[in-house]
């Protein structure tokens, strides 16, 4: 079995992963507790279970997934819910204080401090795998835990395993709804860390994300409906890894499929139909519909700049009550209208799986590498140079062992790398 | 659970009565007695009660006591906690010496403050070793007496010294002549000021003389007293100390670290000021409730903060709402704070400071509150006002002695005056450069790309020239 380890670093990245776990265990007829519910447990659904999960005696499913958290709050509260009996306690990585939304806290101060005992963790549940094929990373790189010790264990990660596949969910920042002054600087120090140590991140921008809610919600969206919107993201991206299927088995084949070109491992992703939690089942959907939505343009989770940019890859897979005729016949039209680079020959990629999110009767997921990603870089780099010039905030950063120079480093290595997306253009 | 654990320092009169009103309250905001320490029928407190108290005991019958040092030069005020707080305080924490420092920043600071400070760091060590992981230490003082300001002053500078990794918020009360019970005040506070600048982290102001007028418009009291002011003070340090307090689903946790982050732009810019919301008068408010929009529009509204400015009229460096109460209305509440975001006069190099932090936990005297800190250029306007009353005392060298006697020069005490005057000039820099790119954005809109960056550069120079002349 080729064994995925998940590690949840930081508030978002927790916040996420309780969203996250609580869908795939009800994909799977899991319990809350990781026990199979009424007993029943569909030998079809569950071949490759044990890719994200691992048996205990007692016939429990215990996810492979490490929590760390710097600040007490999040963790605490996923051991206090329902899903106290769910993790490995031992997996739990809590109690440090806080990094203070500062990246170089998160990297320097705090991370020392408890980065062995992480590796410890991670490299004890790596032993409990037969067959590791890699990591998916899930943090927001605009705070301080997720962005800095997220960064720290990615480099770690990266010395300690240099053959598995490092996946990364990255929660990027917006200004309008900001959650601290120096978002701008713990993003850009992340993403270098990103682009060096990781083989693919989904970037998942809060400006789209809140966007997507507030038009499909009919209401004001909160941060629990934006990290639902990731949480179904997440399922459906894992959901080829999970279920017996033909496109995209593996994180290899993740890569090999959608990075064109090393470093351009930048993805965005769209899922449809986008319902309110508890109202998925209300509204049947047809499959064109689904289909339109899954590329509708407004309905990814980063804000690209689609005028002007092209595609240089995209998967999509379609679950639950679809046939594949269908899929061929409608994606056949969807992909004309795509507009993809001169030199990429085959378009879209497209896998259908049979068990759709629980409560779904359908459900399309686009995942795309376009260039247009290029403008998410260069908006968090106007931020950044606004406030770096004016030596605003940096003295924080200073202080903790990170100078202007390692600054105005990361910052010109993702003006490069914007502009590797625009050269590809 | 790990907690930032904070201690809180209380020094001279009026930063000794606050700390025993705020102790009071967060006692009951976390079920403990304020009289014995102890929770009914020997429950666990509400909330993240390590983040102030410490656990004495094991069992049930333990108390809890609050993680505070108390210092005064003079004996009246300790000796009046000591008498009516019962056996909450820890005695051994509450220090106080009989001469007193007669309004005099030079006895608090080089004399009897001396002397008692052996006694006092002693005491913060053996908090500090009681805490498993210091987040902050909180200095509750008034700068126009003699202990608050002088030994104030030297306490900061000295735990500074011994724990530079620390952060310290200085709580710094400004003198008012409404309320006022000694004369030298402008010297105090502008001698204060230079370790405020200089070795605090943060100095978040309560003026005196905004929170008499907003006692007098607000509470309908016909001429305040000390005691109503520090209420307000009150409100405002429980309702901003609450996100370090208490955790919950919703609730935002925010330790000092992370405020500070937030709302400290540039070493040299960090005097906060603050406002709450609503300013019901303290006996009605269970009767009158303030809507979430209305306790925004109030927040920042120039007559209801604690300063005696217009935060509207300066430039915000960085804002920090914290909400408290119910959560029904989050959303409304959300929806109006960004509204009232778009209407506020911003720092353009500064673009995304806005913090917002949730509490579920409600206040004792407000079932909804909320507590704004601001990091604002019109503070310069309050230190302004300070400066010009030292300068017509200094001018005639009116009091002069009673400081020169005390071992202080001349030369001393203009490089003083200076310092404060740096302070106010690095915020008017800051307020310029704010404006002075909006102006530019709004006129120059065809050759944006180079005639902005021209702009970011000279007016980054400029800041850049304070920064250097700081050091």
């Amino acid at each position: 079995m080729r064994e995925i380890l998940s590690i949840h670093v930081g508030q978002c990245g927790n916040q996420i992963a309780d969203r996250y776990w609580r869908l795939v265990l009800r994909e799977h007829g899991l319990t809350e507790n990781g026990t199979p519910k009424d007993g029943n447990m569909s030998a079809a659904a569950n071949a490759n279970l044990e890719v994200f999960f691992h048996r205990v005696r007692d016939g429990k499913y215990i996810p492979r997934a490490i929590l760390v958290d710097l600040e007490p709050g999040v963790i605490a509260r996923i051991e206090g819910g329902d899903m106290a009996q769910l993790f490995d306690e031992s997996c739990i990585i809590r109690k440090i204080p806080g990094a203070a939304n500062n990246w170089a806290r998160g990297y320097n101060v705090e991370g020392e401090r408890i980065i062995d005992q992480i590796m410890n963790v991670i490299d004890a549940a790596v032993e409990k795998t037969k067959s590791l094929q890699g990591f998916l990373m899930t943090h927001s790189i605009g705070g301080g835990s997720g962005s800095g010790l997220g960064s720290l264990i990615l480099e770690r990660l990266r010395q300690a395993y240099p053959k598995k596949r490092i996946f990364t969910f990255s929660v990027v920042p917006s200004p309008l709804i900001s959650d601290s002054a120096v978002e701008p600087y713990n993003a850009i120090l992340t993403l270098q860390r990103i682009l060096d140590n990781a083989d693919a991140a989904v970037l998942l921008d809060n400006e789209a994300l809140f966007r997507i809610a507030k038009s499909k919600l009919h209401r004001s969206p909160n941060y629990m409906d934006l990290n639902h919107i990731i949480a179904l993201i997440m399922s459906s991206v894992t959901a080829s890894l999970r279920f017996p299927g033909k496109l995209n088995t593996d994180l290899s084949e993740y890569v090999t499929n959608l990075v064109p070109f090393p470093g351009n491992h930048f993805l965005t992703a769209s899922f449809a139909p986008m319902r309110a939690p508890g109202q998925e089942g209300q509204v049947r959907i047809n499959f064109p519909d689904v289909a339109r939505e899954t590329f509708a343009q407004d309905n990814f989770t980063a804000a690209i700049d689609w005028t002007n940019g092209v595609y240089l890859s995209a998967c999509a897979l379609f679950r639950g009550d679809v046939k594949a005729k269908e899929v061929e016949e409608n994606m056949a039209a969807i992909r004309k209208s795509l507009n993809f680079a001169s030199y990429v020959p085959t378009g879209v990629k497209l896998g259908v799986a049979e068990t759709a999110p629980e409560g779904f009767a359908s459900s399309g997921l686009a995942l795309v590498n376009h260039t247009g990603i290029a403008a998410v870089f260069e908006r968090l780099i106007t931020n950044f140079d606004i406030m770096f010039d004016n030596h605003a905030y940096t003295h924080w950063y200073e202080n903790n062992g990170v100078s202007r120079d390692m600054m105005a480093h990361a910052r010109n290595t993702i003006v490069n790398l914007a502009q590797s997306y625009r050269d590809a253009s | 659970m790990k907690v930032n654990n904070t201690i809180v320092i209380s020094i001279g009169q009026a930063g000794n009565q606050i700390a025993a009103s705020f102790w009071k309250t967060i006692c009951q905001e976390h079920g403990i007695d304020p009289l014995t320490g102890q929770t009914a029928q020997g429950q666990t407190p509400r909330g993240n009660w390590s983040a102030f108290f410490t656990k004495l005991g094991e069992s049930s019958s333990g108390s809890y006591v609050p993680r505070a040092v108390m210092v005064d030069l003079e004996p009246s005020v300790i000796d009046n906690i000591k008498a009516t707080s019962g056996s909450l305080f820890n005695p051994g924490n509450l220090i106080s010496r009989t001469e007193g420092a007669g309004g005099n920043f030079a006895v608090g600071y080089l004399g009897a403050g001396r002397e008692v400070l052996p006694e006092v760091m002693g005491r913060l060590d053996a908090e500090i070793d009681k805490c498993d992981n210091v987040g902050g230490i909180l200095v509750l003082h008034a700068t126009g007496g003699g202990s608050g300001s002088g030994f104030g002053a030297l306490l900061i500078e000295s735990v500074k010294e011994k724990y530079p990794e620390f952060p310290v918020l200085s709580c710094a009360v400004l003198p008012s002549p409404q309320v006022s019970s000694v004369v030298t005040e402008p010297y105090n506070t502008v001698f204060t000021l230079n370790t405020l600048r200089r070795s605090a982290d943060a100095c978040l102001i309560f003026d005196n003389e905004a929170l008499f007028e907003l006692a007098h418009r607000k509470w309908n009291i016909e001429s305040p007293t000390v005691d109503d002011l520090n209420l307000l003070i009150t409100e405002a340090l429980a309702g901003l100390t609450a996100s370090m307090r208490f955790s919950g689903f919703l609730t935002v946790e925010i330790s000092l670290r992370e405020l500070l982050t937030n709302l400290v732009p540039q070493p040299s810019l960090h005097f906060l000021m603050c406002a709450f919301a609503p300013l019901t008068p303290p006996d009605r408010s269970k009767f009158e409730e303030m809507g979430v929009e209305d306790m925004i529009r109030s927040l920042f509204d120039n007559g209801s903060v604690f300063a005696a400015c217009s935060p509207m009229e300066g430039r915000f460096l960085s804002t920090a709402v914290l909400y408290r109460g119910i959560m029904d209305d989050k959303p409304l509440a959300d929806a109006a704070l960004a509204a009232m975001r778009e209407q506020l006069p911003l720092t353009y190099w500064i673009p995304t400071a806005f913090k917002i932090g949730y509490v579920e936990q409600p206040g004792i005297s407000h079932r909804k509150s909320m507590v704004l800190l601001a990091n604002n250029t019109e503070i310069a306007r309050v230190l302004d006002r300070i400066c010009h009353n030292f300068d017509k005392l200094w001018h005639r060298k009116a009091f002069a002695n009673w400081y020169l006697n005390e071992g202080m020069s001349e030369e001393q005490i203009n490089a003083l005056r200076a310092s404060a005057q740096e302070l106010i000039q690095s915020y008017q820099v800051a307020e310029e450069s704010g404006a002075k790119a909006k102006v530019q954005d709004s006129s120059s809109d065809i050759p944006r790309g180079s005639a902005s960056a021209d702009d970011s550069r000279s007016s980054g120079m400029s800041l850049r020239d304070l920064v250097d002349r700081r050091r």
